[in-house]
């Protein structure tokens, strides 16, 4: 490895690092920083799969900071005619590009890009395996609330199986003292998730029991080819975050979605807009949580 | 043209040979082994110890190129057998022996035909996902090796590395056991009634071994092997999303690994092939997943082997007898066959030339 600095998953990093990143983003968040630490660099956002929220959140995160917004939008038919990642990736680092921010539909794919150049590489999500910023956005949210995450139960519901953000979750929740619990359609837990530290059911009631934070993930309609389960239907009343369950939840327990939220599928309406929700503040945290990290590879 | 071999131990499981003596080859083919062998006007090898077993026999790999065939050799195999993916190729240096297409085009739909001069009948790296016609090709082949790659696709999805936690934690799709071993099972029972041969090319996993084993003490005509890379590299080799377990096959647990091993040792799997596929490099500047797979396993398979700890006759039977016998090749260390020997190295446990035909190739370059 050389010196350069990159944030290509939680796995493996120290606590310490992690709460150095999460009191960072405290302080963009309140406004105790101004930060213009990225004046005169370009931020390339290198998005090889559609997702307007990461890009977007990224794109105000470097903009705030000073930097120039590259957006280098791949789509799936031009990545196909011949160029490779490597030579894509080079490539934007030849005009001069400080940090690249890439999201790719494979898992390794950032790794990857961090071996082929010289700059800077942040993860925003490759394949099933690490969505970095997120995890770190829903831990700062969660900390923000309740000043630690010693001891607390997070529950994470839905398809872990293909989930970066449930694998990021587990490593940044575990490191910063939380105790996790994975719950989804047997079809959609990987196999060794118990190994990895987390408990795993497929009761979602027996899941929400104690819970302190329910994270619920997104359900990929378009994976629905892969029949994980029978229906949408079926899915709401087993796996879903109903009114009923919401309700039975500790009094103090908060809810968190990744978005974008399918209203009637993982979560009702209601509970989506409750009071428990603090989606539209994960939103909001995730512009500071990036500052912090554009500016820790920087 | 005449070749005297000295001082070498010869190994040769055929003839249950295992001492030293000399090999006097003319024109290419065997002419006499013993201890007084008249070496007049023979150019002398002396080889001091080293190792001559009759030439390493490869079961499967795909030859792009001669250099291809130029790692067959610095591997240590003097026939190699052409997957039906390889590109047409003549060289003079190995015996180079074809396998024809199973089914037309790989397809799996329809029988291949079946040219007499194919060495045997192989699905390459496809499934054969319809029973039935594997079911027709066991009754219509007789005689003939059936090569067959055991895959549900329906199990295999878009996996890429055998099902655990390295998969997991890696997020990359996965591959149950099942999607080989079930595949196993029912080509048994399906050859348990039509008779024929059947050859079971990289078999990754201890279920499909334990399945081999059962149909084997049964009574039938069933074969296996494994690869090279099978044998020394489990799906954590993928950590760090490393090119050299993009391999197909994938990469499985460490208990198969260990399996496979065993297996080779009390002869339930025959024989080791290569599968060495080269890929080309800018096939490999893609994520994990979207490389294409393989590896040039040739050189890897005696290292590979010599690390499971076989007695030297065994190791020699896993590369080299074995692989002959199931394509009907003769075999052996004796007077009036071809010459195809290759030389080891005991204490590099390397690979130290081969003699093919009448020429001599020793892996410092020194070609005659």
């Amino acid at each position: 490895m050389s010196s350069t600095r990159h944030l290509l998953g939680i796995e493996g990093l120290p606590r310490a690092e992690l709460e150095q990143l999460l009191t960072r983003a405290h302080e963009y968040r309140e406004g105790r920083v101004g930060g213009r630490h990225l004046v005169g660099r370009v931020v390339a956002n290198v998005f090889y799969e559609a997702s307007t929220r990461t890009r977007s959140s990224f794109e105000v995160a470097a903009a705030s900071l000073g930097a120039h917004v590259l957006n280098w939008t791949v789509t799936g038919s031009s990545a196909s005619k011949g160029e490779t990642l490597v030579d894509t990736a080079k490539n934007i680092a030849a005009l001069g590009v400080s940090i690249i921010v890439v999201r790719h539909q494979h898992s390794g794919a950032a790794a990857l890009v961090a071996r082929s150049v010289g700059c800077s590489v942040v993860n925003a999500g490759d394949g099933q395996h690490e969505h970095p910023s997120q995890a770190l956005l829903d831990a700062y949210t969660l900390w923000r609330r309740w000043g630690t995450l010693a001891g607390k139960r997070v529950a994470i519901v839905g398809d872990i199986l293909h989930s970066r953000v449930a694998r990021s979750n587990l490593h940044c929740l575990k490191a910063l003292g939380a105790s996790l619990v994975f719950c989804g359609p047997p079809t959609m837990l990987p196999m060794g998730l118990a190994a990895l530290g987390a408990e795993v059911t497929t009761e979602l009631d027996h899941a929400l029991d104690g819970a302190d934070a329910v994270m619920m993930l997104r359900i990929q309609r378009e994976r629905q080819g892969d029949a994980l389960f029978p229906t949408p239907a079926e899915y709401h009343v087993r796996w879903g975050l109903t009114n009923e369950r919401a309700a039975a939840l500790k009094p103090e327990a908060v809810v968190l979605h990744p978005g974008p939220v399918n209203r009637g599928l993982e979560l009702s309406p209601e509970v989506a807009d409750g009071q428990r929700s603090l989606i539209l503040e994960q939103v909001q945290n995730g512009v500071a949580v990036r500052k912090a990290i554009l500016e820790a590879v920087s | 043209m005449r070749l005297l071999l000295r001082g070498a131990r010869l190994l040769d499981p055929a003839a249950k040979r295992d001492g030293v003596a000399e090999v006097l080859i003319v024109d290419g083919e065997i002419a006499s082994v013993g201890s007084k062998v008249d070496a007049t006007g023979a150019r002398v090898i002396e080889l001091d110890g080293q190792w001559v077993t009759p030439g390493f026999v490869d079961l499967h790999s795909v030859l792009r190129d001669t250099s291809d065939l130029d790692a067959a050799l610095k591997g240590g195999f003097t026939t190699v057998v052409a997957a039906p993916e390889s590109n047409k190729l003549r060289d003079d240096r190995l015996q180079l022996l074809t396998a024809a297409p199973l089914t037309r085009k790989l397809e799996g739909e329809e029988l291949g035909e079946t040219p007499e001069d194919a060495a045997c009948l192989s699905q390459g790296f496809r499934p054969l996902v319809k029973s039935g016609v594997l079911r027709r090709a066991l009754q219509y082949s007789r005689g003939k090796l059936l090569v067959l790659h055991a895959e549900d696709p329906s199990l295999t999805g878009a996996g890429v590395l055998g099902e655990g936690l390295t998969a997991t934690r890696l997020g990359l799709p996965s591959v149950p056991v099942a999607a080989e071993a079930a595949v196993v099972a029912r080509d048994l029972l399906i050859l348990e009634e039509t008779g024929g041969r059947l050859h079971f090319a990289h078999l990754t996993t201890a279920r499909s071994v334990e399945l081999i084993r059962a149909a084997k003490q049964r009574g039938l005509q069933v074969s296996a092997d494994c690869t090279p890379h099978h044998l020394t590299r489990d799906d954590r080799s993928a950590e760090g999303y490393a090119l050299e377990a993009r391999v197909w096959p994938p990469l499985r647990s460490e208990a198969d690994v260990k399996a496979l091993g065993l297996a080779l040792a009390d002869g339930t799997l025959d024989a080791v092939a290569c599968d060495h596929v080269r890929v080309d490099v800018l096939d490999r500047e893609h994520p994990f997943e979207a490389c294409a797979p393989g590896c040039e396993a040739f050189e890897q398979a005696l290292p590979a082997v010599w690390g499971l700890g076989l007695t030297p006759l065994r190791l020699v039977e896993v590369l080299s007898t074995a692989p002959a016998r199931l394509l009907g090749l003769e075999t052996g260390i004796l007077p009036g066959l071809r010459a195809a020997l290759t030389i080891i190295d005991p204490q590099a446990r390397a690979v130290a030339g081969v003699i093919s035909g009448a020429r001599y190739l020793s892996s410092t370059g020194v070609t005659t």
